[in-house]
């Protein structure tokens, strides 16, 4: 039996599509239930919906066999996880963005408001600039409007948000997609599975 | 169960068995203090699994550490005129618990064999790590990877400075479309690139991530490092361990520590490996010695967890004796202590100790009921 962590939301639904698509349906996983576990056995696989920032810490527990994740948040976190394919979906840049016709002043730390202090630290920390983190966990946009901050640093799929907001990207960090990970333990004893799965979306994706 | 000899904690059964085990293969027992000055682990800060030790100051003003590893300070006791060293530790560590900001106190057991390093003093190491498992648990893995080869390969295709750290972590994460990418960014050509990509992804038993290494082009070096692991094969399959087993170059750590073997061993349902272990000759120049060195630990405690399993009962035999007479008490005690069962004596009776039995000898009110 292989459990498999799916980030709740939009990603999540567009990932067990995918895992039907490639033989690993679950049909009580559509309805609208609420329902966090969901098992077909004859299958040998069974799905956990979870809140998509705790996806690696389920698999890096073992408490799912393998699990789909952004790589933004694999950034954020480095779990200690196996990262075995790029499905190619939710694509998207983590980005620093300002408001449009912003002007960094160097003479004082950048204030930049953001939900991955570890990447903005590490991207920074590289560029030798000093910076006063804020994090926040929601409605990052609104922290340059009010004055909260002076930059953000977040992910960016079509920009419509930051341009309805009046702000625009400054620079791109990352190219973020979501991921398959794997518990190391979990693979070591259940490989052919973990194989046969990883194969079927490689598959899928070429 | 019953009677007082099975009431061993986990932990504590399976350090009695490893200890045995070891000692058996002449392995001597290393005792050490609880701290020891922080300069040497200063020093040596990037050798520890977590840079951060606990340090306070000693009577004299000298600042001590708490230990965070038992290796190093092996090591550094090993004499310079020592021909060979075979011991073990049971220990407690005190170390930064992964992925958190908290110290743990955990507990460590491991051996450490120091001296010439070959092949069948390796072997003997692995044998011990695969026996150390098997006491654990019905079904476990030895994972084994060998710094030297991977180490050889990655200077085969050119990759030094960013490039190799950024390759050796793809290949801890299995991460093969971004190594791919990096092959290709890199210009390397298609048999370099065949080569880096089996080294990620290899996970076979011996015998056959053998033969696909002797498919490829291999660079000296690690053709040497190769025959190295075939050998060590051999006197795997000698003592039955084959099918335990894999070769996985994901389990690759540290080049300053570990130079040649590297090994994890893995047990269902334990999300992390257990076991950890490798050939340390790098840290033993380090430290001005002249040996080579190969050894393992076991993390247990990570482990009780899932052993444990919650006893039935607290205690065999529950009296409760009211009123009785303090001589009668012990009349009672001392007859369940003689038909070897564990008991405990209460003058009221107390619904949270769980007894097999409950033995009733004069009843009294609560005081203040």
């Amino acid at each position: 039996m292989i459990r498999v962590a799916l980030p709740k939301g939009r990603l999540g639904n567009d990932v067990y599509d995918r895992f039907a698509a490639i033989g690993y349906s679950c049909p009580e996983l559509k309805g609208n239930s609420r329902k966090l576990v969901f098992e077909d056995a004859e299958k040998g696989i069974s799905y956990i919906l979870v809140k998509p920032s705790d996806v690696a810490v389920y698999v890096e527990r073992g408490a799912a066999d393998i699990g789909v994740i952004g790589r933004d948040t694999l950034l954020e976190y480095s779990p200690d996880v196996y990262e075995l394919c790029d499905l190619g979906l939710g694509r998207c840049s983590i980005a620093v963005a300002a408001k449009n016709g912003w002007k960094d002043n160097t003479a004082l730390p950048l204030r930049v408001a953001t939900k991955y202090p570890n990447v903005a630290k590490r991207y920074y920390a590289a560029q030798s600039r000093e910076i006063d983190i804020i994090s926040l966990h929601g409605s990052i946009e609104l922290a340059p409007i009010v004055g909260l901050s002076d930059v953000i640093v977040d992910i960016v799929e079509t920009g419509t948000t930051l341009k309805e907001n009046d702000l625009s990207v400054v620079t791109r960090i990352e190219e973020s997609s979501a991921r398959l990970i794997a518990n190391k333990s979990s693979y070591m004893f259940k490989k052919e599975s973990i194989d046969a799965i990883v194969a079927g979306m490689e598959a899928f994706s070429e | 169960m019953s009677g007082t000899t099975d009431r061993l904690a986990w932990e504590d059964r399976i350090s009695l068995r490893l200890r045995a085990l070891y000692e058996q293969y002449g392995y001597g027992r290393y005792r050490m203090g609880k701290f020891e000055p922080y300069d040497m682990y200063l020093a040596n800060r990037k050798f520890l699994k977590s840079e951060t030790v606990i340090t306070f100051t000693d009577a004299s003003g000298r600042l001590m550490a708490l230990k965070p590893d038992v290796t190093m300070s092996i090591v550094k006791n090993t004499p310079d005129d020592a021909v060979s060293r075979k011991l073990y530790y049971a220990e407690n560590v005190f170390r930064m618990a992964h992925g958190s900001m908290e110290y743990r106190e955990i507990n460590q057991i491991g051996i450490e064999s120091i001296g010439c390093g070959d092949i069948y003093s390796e072997a003997e190491v692995l044998m011990l790590a695969l026996k150390t498992l098997e006491v654990i648990s019905g079904e476990y893995l030895l994972c084994i990877g060998n710094m030297g080869f991977a180490d050889a390969v990655f200077r085969f295709c050119g990759l030094g400075g960013n490039e190799y750290e950024t390759a050796a972590e793809y290949i801890r994460q299995k991460n093969t479309g971004a190594l791919a990418a990096l092959a290709d960014r890199l210009g390397l050509d298609e048999a370099k690139k065949d080569l880096l990509m089996a080294v990620a992804s290899v996970s076979a038993p011996l015998s056959d991530a053998i033969r696909t290494f002797e498919e490829l082009h291999l660079p000296a070096e690690a053709a040497d490092k190769l025959s190295e692991l075939r050998e060590l094969g051999e006197m795997l399959q000698i003592w039955g361990y084959a099918d335990k087993v894999r070769v996985d170059f994901s389990i690759i750590n540290d080049l300053d520590y570990y130079n040649g073997i590297v090994f994890r061993g893995f047990i269902p349902g334990a999300p992390r490996a257990v076991l950890s272990g490798g050939r340390y000759d790098n840290l033993m120049r380090r430290f001005g010695k002249h040996q080579n060195a190969v050894g393992f630990a076991l993390y247990s405690g990570e482990l009780s967890r899932k052993f444990t399993e919650e006893p039935e009962y607290d205690v065999d035999m529950l009296i409760v004796y009211g009123d009785a007479a303090p001589a009668d008490v012990h009349a009672a005690v001392a007859s369940a202590l003689s038909e070897g069962k564990s008991v405990r004596a209460e003058k009221y009776p107390d619904p949270d100790v769980r007894a097999a039995e409950t033995v009733v000898l004069s009843k009294a009110e609560v005081a203040g009921k």
